[in-house]
């Protein structure tokens, strides 16, 4: 930073840190890439018509992502309150006014596969609707009825729930059911961007401060254009609407629409091998640590990026992983890496007894902050 | 139009095809209310660079934020609709986490609190933030009918300020009121800065919970707001918000940028030589009412509204018997001019016989109320 720079972080006595961990929402996610802030400087320099910006960043952001529309939110929840608001409201004004308090004529209920179900639903039960859990397609059919305004899918669960994402598409489109699929740490890869929309998923939401490196508060909804119209009828500048607390600026609209470019425009294939280059250095110098094994773990849906997974005997090391992890972060910079359980999007299988066991996730990391990582890393475990 | 500040890069605005326009309308949410001073801007593009805990930076700027202005306890929300939202949750759940996973489904819970009383002139499309808590409206009109309507389902007691002067019980009144019977009062103070004093003025008065809304009159991000207040409280909002997953406020997302940008927004507020600032716009509002001096037809006056958007505003009316200019007309041809202004939106109907436009001047640029002047001549000389 500029030497003329308050450092007001520092001011507050707030501890910085390196990222080995991954896009953590707690951790502050990402950083926007520098583009991005700099367009969200040159939009805060004019006043403009929000509904006219939203509108335009809307349509350039479906053309970028090849969909019908899309809409930039408060976060991939506020999609999820906005889009489930969107499938009970429609544009009716009345209904509109009153959601969350839903009359006998107002659709009520979300079905969602009951592996399906997460601490996010709560974005969609704001809306005052019943979730209804299903094991099977032919449940998910029997469940559907004239209550129904949606059928809810998390995609980090597809290989949980007995109904795959196609299935679920086309039992919703059999029945006349808008899908939802809540895909929000789900770049990359790129292509996940358009897949869902292009499956025939009614909408499909993006968090906008995780891979994409968009505004941490900002995420992205796409999908059917009367179902993106009937959302932004319920958010913000809309006052009297479920949504009037989901505000998103002018800034954040242009800093989404500059990270998605910036995000599509990338070399994914030269980011991966950056990204294996960053594990092999952290392995190297820590691959002489008695009983250390290390290896490349990518989640298979979720944050799908090469982590490294550190394994080694407490007994052979004198520290457990809480240990090690402890002393990353009170070092000197100060290092942030994540348990191994909560790296994956399904439960791994539990370490054998006396194994201890980490993870780094290098895709947060800056250019040249791999090798403050694998120098503290050695350094903790050779100074036990 | 280049850009003021910084980024002599691309032109987002233009390539999107959105209007910047000079703002002679007010901190309208629509218009994207109000600019960012550049050391706010600064703040938030420094806080891009860097990982912090997010509840960390949160917990302090939160305690900064309360030191400065005098308050317990403050938090940065999503705009002040998503402070009324968490602040009447944190009324309803207190730090219980059964009830913080299940807002606003209250049904069925024993001893929950499901009603907010609020004067009927206090009425008004933001009480839907408060509805989203899944909660009743109690209207009441006098103060004896609201110590009638108060009962252990009580959440709390609600009061807009800017309708003070239409509703029956006063602030200092309706805080008493909470204070002998126990049930926080809230009070949402989104618009009425300036004056600086009345940051402090609703918790002086005793209310529990204050809001202010981050992008108006503080010019700090408009996706921001303040809630003020006792410390239990704030907690409890903080347990109802992001970056909680399974909350009423998920959605409502804050980024460490917008709370580093609130902070500094509220330092330089505090800070501003107000008395210099208010001779500045009464300066601007003459340069607005000479410009129609000449045309006789048109009464220009300077009024200050009491509470909300409280600053020197300029009326101007004339009748159509003497002009044939309508309101419309002019707010078009001052919209399709170049460069674009804005006026205030609200206006007498084309058909009425007394037409009327109004103007504020505190959200303009400096040399812009020049162009403004003279472009009302120019609109108003080419009719008459």
């Amino acid at each position: 930073m500029p030497n003329n720079e308050r450092d007001i972080i520092a001011e507050l006595g707030v501890r910085t840190f390196i990222n080995a961990a991954g896009t953590y929402t707690v951790l502050t996610a990402s950083l926007m890439r520098p583009e991005v802030v700099a367009a969200m400087a040159a939009a805060s320099t004019h006043f403009v018509n929000i509904d006219e910006l939203q509108e335009a960043a809307g349509r350039r952001v479906a053309e970028l992502i090849g969909c019908e529309a899309a809409m930039i939110t408060s976060g991939a929840s506020a999609a999820l309150t906005l889009g489930t608001a969107a499938c009970i409201t429609g544009k009716n004004q009345d209904f509109i006014l009153r959601i969350p308090d839903l009359s006998p004529e107002m659709k009520s209920e979300v079905i969602v596969q009951r592996l399906h179900r997460y601490g996010y639903d709560h974005a969609v039960r704001n809306c005052g609707v019943r979730m209804i859990e299903v094991d099977t397609s032919e449940e998910l059919e029997a469940a559907i009825n004239e209550r129904t305004a949606m059928m809810l899918f998390f995609n980090d669960r597809e290989h949980v729930g007995q109904i795959g994402a196609e299935e679920f598409v086309s039992l919703g489109k059999k029945h006349g059911i808008p899908t939802f699929n809540d895909a929000a740490a789900d770049v990359p890869p790129t292509e996940t961007l358009s897949k869902f929309t292009k499956m025939g998923f009614d909408l499909v939401t993006f968090s906008g401060g995780k891979g994409i490196r968009g505004p941490q508060s900002a995420g992205l909804m796409l999908g059917r254009r009367d179902l993106i119209e009937a959302a932004r009828l319920n958010c913000s500048p809309n006052s009297d609407s479920i949504g009037r607390g989901f505000k998103i600026n002018k800034e954040e609209i242009i800093g989404m629409l500059v990270a998605v470019e910036s995000y599509l425009n990338r070399d994914a294939d030269a980011e991966w091998r950056d990204w294996e280059a960053r594990i092999a250095t952290i392995a190297a110098a820590i691959a002489e640590v008695e009983s250390m094994q290390t290896e490349t773990y990518v989640p298979p849906i979720a944050n799908h990026v090469p982590h490294m997974k550190l394994a080694w005997r407490k007994d052979a090391v004198g520290l457990s992983a809480e240990d090690v992890r402890q002393r990353m972060r009170n070092g000197e910079p100060s290092i942030e890496t994540t348990p191994a359980s909560t790296a994956a999007s399904l439960p791994l299988p539990p370490a054998p007894d006396g194994v201890e066991e980490m993870m780094i996730g290098v895709w947060m990391l800056q250019p040249g902050e791999a090798e403050i990582v694998a120098r503290r890393l050695r350094e903790v475990f050779t100074s036990v | 139009m280049t850009s003021k500040r910084g980024n002599a890069g691309r032109d987002y605005f233009k390539e999107l095809g959105v209007r910047p326009f000079i703002n002679a309308a007010g901190t309208f949410t629509a218009l994207t209310a109000s600019l960012m001073r550049p050391e706010v801007m600064d703040a938030m593009n420094y806080a891009s660079k860097q990982f912090v805990p997010l509840n960390d930076l949160h917990n302090a700027v939160g305690k900064r934020i309360a030191e400065m202005i005098g308050s317990e306890a403050a938090m940065v929300t999503s705009g002040a609709a998503a402070a009324l939202t968490l602040g009447t949750a944190s009324c309803i759940t207190g730090k219980n986490p059964d009830l913080i996973k299940r807002i606003p489904d209250l049904a069925g819970v024993p001893g929950t609190k499901t009603e907010v009383i609020i004067q009927k002139a206090h009425r008004y499309g933001y009480d839907h933030a408060v509805r989203n808590c899944g909660v009743k409206m109690i209207e009441v009109e006098t103060a004896e009918e609201l110590e009638r309507a108060i009962s252990d389902k009580t959440a709390t007691l609600h009061f807009f300020c800017d309708a003070e002067p239409r509703g029956k019980i006063t602030a200092e009144q309706f805080a008493a009121l909470g204070k002998k019977h126990g049930i926080p009062t809230f009070a949402d103070a989104a618009d009425v800065l300036p004056p600086t004093a009345n940051l402090s003025k609703y918790l002086k008065l005793g209310f529990t919970l204050v809001t202010f809304s981050g992008g108006k009159g503080l010019r700090a991000p408009q996706s921001t707001g303040l809630l003020l207040g006792r410390k239990e409280l704030i907690e409890a909002a903080r347990m109802n918000a992001s970056p909680n997953g399974d909350s009423i406020g998920r959605g409502m997302k804050v980024n460490k940028e917008e709370m580093l940008g609130m902070m500094v927004a509220i330092e330089m507020y505090l800070k501003r030589d107000a008395d210099a600032e208010w001779k500045e716009w009464e300066r601007r509002a003459k340069l607005i009412t000479d410009s129609v001096a000449k045309v006789p037809a048109v009464k220009a006056d300077v009024h200050v509204p009491p509470i909300a958007n409280h600053s020197p505003s300029i009326r101007m009316t004339w009748l159509k018997a003497e002009m044939a200019l309508t309101a419309d007309d002019i707010r078009k041809q001052m919209r399709d001019g170049t460069p674009s202004i804005e006026i205030a939106p609200n206006s007498s109907p084309a058909n009425a016989e007394k037409q009327q436009i109004g103007f504020t001047v505190w959200q303009m640029e400096p040399g812009e109320t020049e162009i403004v002047a003279k472009r009302l001549r120019e609109v108003f000389n080419a009719k008459v």
